[in-house]
């Protein structure tokens, strides 16, 4: 059993990226990064996504500020941070947060301030979603370096 | 790369010398961004191709990279909408001082931009996500261009403009040389601010166009450029430059076949056309407007310009409809499931190791009921509650909304519970979407305030703020702003 660790991982991960395609939380998007992962950056992936979360947090922070702000000031911010939000999330092959910024795009252009404020509570809510799993992912991943690197005497 | 191999053998490369020498691999490339996310992966694909990748978010360090010239750059990749500096002002300034071919890449679909970007001298409108193919090939474009400059510089004048102040030694010396002073740079900029021209690109004007568009309908079924070049004989015109416009003419016939399938018909709006026209004539008056009432011919213009066909929608209520599942893929199409929901992978036992709780993103936004919101407060935060519920956070404005929760449970592949909460509905995200086919890729309210505002700005490249110019001129067309 404790030989096939690694392999038992690598099977998690991939249940665990199939079922976020299956979901539609990710999309091809996601696999054209994995490809981009090689020797020359092998970190990549993990690299892409730390930043993504990073800037994201900011992107939703500020949202959340600029719908909240008694003097509203009006749209067009609002629609620069979502066009970056919408901009990194399908360069990562966020398929759900993406289709979600369409959809609170929208509503800001029919100047709809509630329903801006529910698509910004969806879209943080995918958010937090999607960066579980990812995280998951990546400690799978983690787990599954480590454990590639241990070598079992054969026994069984 | 085959990409290269392909150049060495194309007989038409082969044909010029400069051209054979150049080679895709190593092309310095300088990359904008606003957004570090889409920059960092462009980098890595532009890398990846084996470009030579100058990176910035900030457009004026850009700027100041390219004016530097101590390295000349062969492309500059940007993206449009961005809070420093406008993605088209980049444009224009760097296609009017540095003569570079610039490439956009946004992750805005809105044809009016794309149009706007192509008349002002795009080579190419990428959408994000950027495709791996797409970088492959953009290196045609400096080929492309490095061509047509080459052409130009052999002809003896500008066809349109007869008030070419520079000679074209000068054209060539700027493809060829490297270094320009600044006096140079700053006549330059003065010149062409005066005149505002783009000195090695032919200007296609009406009349031009115009015969440009008899000779495709006379030719029919068969179009050569080199056919095209006779029947409109017209002196210093190039096959290049005939075949290029004829690419451009195509995709924009293919673009509005395609809106006017897509769309039902309508009446087309006269308005819209005007102010299309006007963008294109902008740029072939030297990027000023003209005046609103030109008339122009239809045919011609509906040849050229695309007219988008859209209903105009009614705002007033948001109603849920089938264009919202086919835009937003829900996952009970995946899951068999027939509630429109998203299917959230729920940890419904305290013992299995949550992942919620790993969530540090402030989990107020998550579990709290927004007052502001009118009526489906309670409903759609359902959604969320679900979660509280998961997680063992009960909440007590959550009523009657109990009984529904974990009915259909399934095994996922790790053996936890996937959840799905059949008796809920929540009519608040079809609330999001309004009703129209249009809906996911392009908004035609939006597409009519891009055109409006676009035509109401002025081209003459003043450099004030893109944002005061818009406020001025709406507040001054006694309409409300719009922002």
């Amino acid at each position: 059993m404790l030989g096939l660790g690694e392999d038992r991982l690598r099977a998690d991960m991939n249940r665990l990226l199939a079922l976020l395609f299956h979901q539609g939380v990710l999309d091809e998007q996601f696999l054209q990064l994995q490809q981009l992962q090689d020797e020359s950056s092998p970190n990549f992936v993990s690299e892409v996504v730390n930043i993504y979360f990073h800037e994201s947090e900011k992107l939703l922070m500020n949202l959340r500020t600029l719908l909240m702000d008694k003097e509203f000031s009006g749209y067009k911010k609002i629609g620069i941070h979502l066009n970056q939000m919408m901009g990194s999330s399908s360069s990562i092959g966020a398929k759900r947060l993406a289709n979600v910024c369409v959809a609170f795009r929208t509503a800001s252009q029919l100047n709809n301030r509630p329903g801006c404020l529910r698509a910004l509570e969806l879209l943080e809510h995918e958010y937090c979603y999607l960066k579980n799993k990812l995280h998951e992912l990546f400690q799978l991943e983690q787990q599954r370096i480590l454990a590639a690197g241990v070598r079992y005497p054969r026994q069984m | 790369m085959s990409e290269t191999e392909v150049a060495r053998n194309d007989p038409v490369l082969e044909k010029r010398e400069e051209e054979r020498v150049f080679n895709p691999e190593g092309m310095r490339v300088l990359a904008i961004d606003d957004n570090v996310v889409c920059l960092r992966y462009l980098v890595a694909l532009l890398t990846k191709c084996k470009y030579q990748v100058t990176a910035t978010t900030k457009a004026d360090e850009a700027l100041e990279i390219l004016r530097k010239r101590k390295e000349k750059y062969d492309l500059v990749i940007t993206d449009v909408i961005r809070l420093d500096m406008d993605g088209f002002r980049l444009l224009e300034i760097v296609s009017l001082e540095m003569d570079i071919p610039v490439v956009f890449v946004t992750a805005e679909d809105n044809r009016s931009s794309i149009m706007k970007g192509i008349i002002l001298g795009v080579r190419d409108y990428l959408l994000k996500p950027v495709r791996i193919q797409e970088i492959m090939n953009i290196w045609q474009h400096v080929v492309r261009k490095r061509l047509s400059t080459i052409e130009k510089s052999s002809n003896s004048r500008d066809i349109i403009n007869s008030q070419e102040s520079r000679p074209s030694k000068k054209l060539k010396e700027k493809v060829i040389i490297k270094n320009e002073d600044d006096d140079e740079e700053e006549d330059d900029e003065a010149n062409s601010r005066s005149s505002c021209q783009k000195k090695p690109r032919l200007k296609w004007s009406l009349e031009l166009h115009r015969k440009f568009v008899n000779a495709v309908q006379q030719l029919g079924d068969v179009v050569h450029p080199k056919k095209m070049l006779k029947i409109i004989n017209e002196p210093g015109l190039t096959r290049d430059q005939v075949a290029s416009h004829l690419q451009k003419y195509r995709r924009i016939l293919e673009k509005q076949k395609e809106a006017s399938q897509q769309q039902s018909k309508t009446s087309s709006k006269p308005s819209m056309d005007l102010e299309s026209t006007e963008l294109y004539s902008a740029r072939n008056q030297e990027l000023f407007p003209l005046q609103q009432n030109t008339i122009q011919p239809p045919n011609q213009r509906q040849a050229l310009v695309m007219m988008p066909d859209f209903a105009v929608p009614e705002f007033k209520e948001l109603n849920f409809s089938p264009s919202f599942l086919s835009c937003m893929k829900l996952p009970d199409e995946y899951m068999g499931n027939s509630s429109p929901l998203f299917g959230y992978d729920i940890h419904s036992e305290p013992a299995t190791p949550r992942s919620f709780p790993l969530c540090t993103y402030t989990p107020n936004a998550c579990f709290n009921t927004p007052p502001q919101v009118p009526g489906q407060a309670s409903v759609q935060i359902g959604t969320v509650l679900q979660h509280a519920i998961a997680t063992g956070h009960a909440q007590n404005s959550f009523s009657g909304r109990g009984g529904g929760y974990f009915v259909n449970q399934t095994s996922n592949a790790r053996g936890q519970l996937t959840a799905y909460p059949n008796n809920v509905q929540y009519p608040t995200h079809m609330d999001l979407i309004k009703n129209n086919e249009s809906t996911c890729v392009k908004h035609p309210s939006e597409k009519s305030k891009h055109i409006q505002s676009s035509s109401q700005r002025n081209y003459s490249s003043t450099p004030s703020d893109d944002d005061l110019t818009e406020l001025v001129k709406q507040f001054g067309n006694d309409e409300p702003p719009r922002l």
